[in-house]
């Protein structure tokens, strides 16, 4: 018999009637089906704040289907792995009415493999929740007026009026000179590779709470028109990752990067999206 | 503003502030909900020392620092009405439609009151000292809102 | 105690509802370069500012760590950087303990928050709350203070209509005030008419949305006394944390805020603090609040909050002149922005709403679901 996290799946999905809490089943009926790929297909049949447990070679008229792995399945049953989780990651999927299998997850005491029931008495509760709150980001005239020049396909830069260093996005002052920025210069769009970033772990983007696709490439360009540390940072084209060569000048030996164009963004509504990514610019 | 500001570059973006989070109950917080979730009772903690059943139940007395983590006692699942507010402003993080009311209630045996939603009364009818008892969720959803709410009861 | 610590510039923006037109770190530059105009100060490492403190929230501005995004406009670029979350006053504190130590002789406070920018003000102060107890049945910190008002109205005979008065008087100092532009006058009337938001909190009764910048700089005495003509001094500060959840606490009795107070008379060598003071400012987030704070300061014997209000105890005690957070103050910001205030008073620049020759004044700050943490300082001129 085949086990994962050191349990037999056949075990985990014949307790099912065992640790069904009928109390809560009071207002769902229906049949389930489980299709655990070369483990077996199980069908399950609540009604009545009852339940059955049969295998089944033949799961359409079930009301909905949850297909995966029999080790995500155990997974998940053992708190291990988070369903939603191996739902994004393709390792799970429900056919039919997804909502109806969302509502029987909690139907079931956890599984507590033989032996270890003692530990059982300290179930550890989580919670997984998203904090969201809509915000309205103001611009200001400074970067108001540089999300603008996207909307246009332009690159601005702002330009110390001491030290004469440019930033972009820009800020409303130079934090070394400690005075206002006044001046405007059109820098770019396409420029020089000099950083690059792949990024395997992504973290949520705090602005959607969504995970972005990985791996990316975070990169500075040098714009044309800037120099030494004035790089502007986005993101690579995905396609581009392993195409590109990162310059530099060091102790004055000069390596030349790859050059990179912006790829615009089709509609473009004035913000930092308005760039898509930068590409090799062949 | 100034009046010389230029606001003809300015305007706004809209977006959120997003972060799923995993929150952890704590080993006392996590038997509090689960007795709550499976056996509909409400756990609080004694502190002998300063002579309180507190609910929620945690781990330390904050008052003597003793800790309290074994010191498990049942509370009632009634008990006392003994402040409250009728929450009338709509908004996206409230449990219900308004008007609903938000009450402070001492279960019998808790010294601390918790707080929780009262229904089956109207809000004009709520008054301080009434006897309310807990109604429990039928769905989980491990937090305090397995008890789904209070409702008046015969004192 | 050690070094006399002096605040030798005052500088805010407007208050508004909603400053569409500037980020955060715009608001916060209107207030950085007056202060440096007036006090001729810079960030050298020998003669200028040590030490910046931003008093700002990752919550409201949406971003982790807020402070990041605002050292350049803190001239805190390669320099000593703080940073205070909580309260804003509590930043007067923390400026007051880094030059009583010696380690640095000028201190620049500066906060922002910008209510608007958030969908809802009630969202983010829902998130102080615990996510398994609290959260779930909808608290948030109007919930709360309904619960606290519901409460002391009962102890302390205050009335509806004495809350229409304390938010109609509001309405009629702000006027005086300019960094109020939009605060709403309203009549008696028409705050016993506004509609209930959190019985018995009425939606004229709450301090409304608004965004703003305020800040000082702190000195040592002899660099004080260099820097402008009339310090103002920081004679005693104190604070006080109550429980976090609401059934843990008497929500009648005050008691954080009475130790904060004690604590601060102790230090400022003040025994009877009843006549004590020229002017009052205090965070007066719902006007509940205005007789409860000045309950537990001692300054209103206890249970007559209501009394007080009828006999006409604001005015004649000069209690927010400014017209209070009941006039346009965002969170975060009350207390700090009560110090600016009770700081301007004391250095005779209040303009229509100068208390002639005030010399020793009061700022009070509070923060958390119904009081749960107040700050009171003391603020002198020679």
């Amino acid at each position: 018999m085949t086990t994962y996290f050191g349990v037999n799946v056949v075990d985990v999905i014949e307790s099912l009637p065992a640790r069904f809490r009928e109390e809560a089943a009071a207002d769902i009926s229906g049949s389930f089906g489980y299709d655990l790929e070369d483990a077996g297909r199980w069908r399950l049949t609540i009604g009545g704040g009852g339940l059955t447990l049969t295998p089944a070679d033949v799961l359409d008229d079930c009301q909905a289907v949850l297909i995966t792995d029999p080790q995500t399945f155990v997974g998940i049953q053992l708190g291990k792995i988070d369903a939603a989780e191996a739902m994004g990651l393709q390792k799970l999927s429900v056919t039919g009415d997804r909502r109806a299998f969302g509502s029987i997850a909690g139907l079931f005491q956890k599984y507590v493999p033989p032996g270890q029931e003692t530990l059982s008495e300290v179930e550890l509760v989580v919670l997984k929740q998203t904090i969201s709150v809509g915000q309205n980001f103001a611009t200001g005239p400074v970067m108001g007026r540089f999300l603008k020049g996207l909307k246009e396909r332009k690159i601005l830069a702002i330009r110390c009026p001491v030290c004469g260093r440019r930033q972009s996005p820009p800020r409303e002052i130079c934090a070394v000179c400690r005075v206002r920025n006044t001046e405007w210069v059109e820098v770019g769009p396409k420029g020089e590779m000099r950083m690059l970033e792949y990024v395997y772990y992504a973290s949520p983007d705090p602005l959607t709470g969504d995970t972005r696709e990985t791996p990316y490439g975070a990169i500075g360009v040098l714009l044309d028109g800037c120099q030494d540390e004035e790089v502007f940072w986005h993101l690579l084209n995905p396609a581009q990752l392993d195409q590109v060569q990162m310059g530099s000048v060091i102790n004055g030996r000069v390596r030349k990067g790859s050059r990179l164009r912006p790829v615009w963004a089709q509609k473009r509504t004035g913000s930092i999206d308005d760039i898509q990514y930068f590409e090799l610019d062949t | 503003m100034p009046s010389d500001f230029d606001t003809s570059d300015c305007y706004t973006i809209p977006g959120k502030l997003a972060l799923p989070y995993t929150y952890f109950a704590g080993r006392v917080g996590s038997r509090f909900i689960t007795t709550l979730r499976d056996r509909h009772k409400i756990m609080g903690v004694r502190c002998d020392h300063c002579d309180m059943v507190l609910v929620p139940p945690r781990q330390t007395c904050e008052r003597c620092l003793r800790d309290l983590s074994d010191q498990w006692c049942e509370v009632g699942t009634r008990g006392e009405v003994v402040n409250y507010t009728v929450v009338r402003y709509p908004d996206r993080h409230q449990p219900r439609p308004v008007p609903f009311v938000l009450a402070m209630i001492r279960l019998e045996g808790a010294d601390t009151p918790i707080v929780h939603l009262l229904e089956e009364i109207a809000p004009e009818q709520v008054v301080i000292g009434m006897a309310v008892e807990a109604v429990f969720a039928v769905k989980t959803t491990a937090t305090i809102r397995d008890i789904d709410h209070f409702k008046p009861c015969d004192s | 105690m050690a070094r006399r610590v002096g605040i030798c510039a005052v500088a805010q923006t407007t208050y508004q509802r909603d400053k569409w037109h500037e980020r955060f770190q715009g608001m916060a530059l209107e207030v950085l370069e007056p202060l440096l105009e007036k006090t001729g100060l810079d960030f050298s490492e020998e003669q200028g500012i040590g030490m910046s403190i931003s008093v700002s929230d990752d919550v409201f501005d949406a971003r982790t760590i807020s402070d990041n995004a605002m050292t350049d406009v803190l001239g805190a670029h390669m320099r000593c950087e703080e940073k205070v979350a909580q309260e804003g006053i509590q930043a007067l504190y923390y400026g007051l303990a880094a030059i009583q130590s010696g380690h640095v002789d000028v201190v620049l406070v500066l906060g922002h928050c910008k209510e608007s920018q958030g969908k809802s003000r009630n969202m983010v102060t829902h998130l102080a709350f615990d996510p398994f107890y609290t959260r779930p049945v909808g608290l948030d910190f109007t919930a709360a203070a309904g619960m606290q008002a519901q409460a002391y109205a009962a102890a302390s005979d205050v009335t509806d209509d004495h809350l229409a008065e304390v938010v109609a008087r509001a309405g009629r100092m702000a006027r005086m005030n300019p960094a109020t532009p939009e605060t709403a006058v309203y009549s008696r009337e028409e705050v016993l008419a506004s509609p209930m938001l959190a019985d018995p909190i009425r939606a004229h009764h709450a301090y409304p949305v608004s965004d703003g910048a305020v800040g000082m700089i702190l000195a040592a005495e002899d660099r004080a006394r260099d820097i402008c003509a009339h310090p103002v001094w920081i004679t005693g500060v104190g604070n006080c944390m109550d429980s976090f959840f609401l059934g843990d606490r008497d929500l009648t009795s005050n008691f954080a805020l009475k130790k904060a107070a004690a604590r601060a008379y102790r230090r400022a060598g003040i025994d009877t603090p009843r006549d004590t003071f020229d002017v009052i400012e205090i965070s007066d987030q719902y006007a509940y609040q205005q007789p409860m704070w000045m309950e537990g300061l001692g300054l209103v014997d206890e249970g007559r909050g209501g009394a007080w209000i009828a006999g006409g105890g604001p005015d004649a005690m000069k209690v927010n002149r400014s017209g209070g957070m009941l006039a346009g103050n965002p969170l975060l910001l009350g207390g700090l922005v009560r110090a600016a205030e009770v700081s301007l008073q004391l250095m005779g620049q209040a303009g229509d709403r100068q208390v002639a020759d005030a010399r020793r004044g009061l700022a009070h700050g509070v923060m958390g679901p119904a009081g749960q943490f107040h700050a009171v300082a003391i603020l002198e001129r020679d």
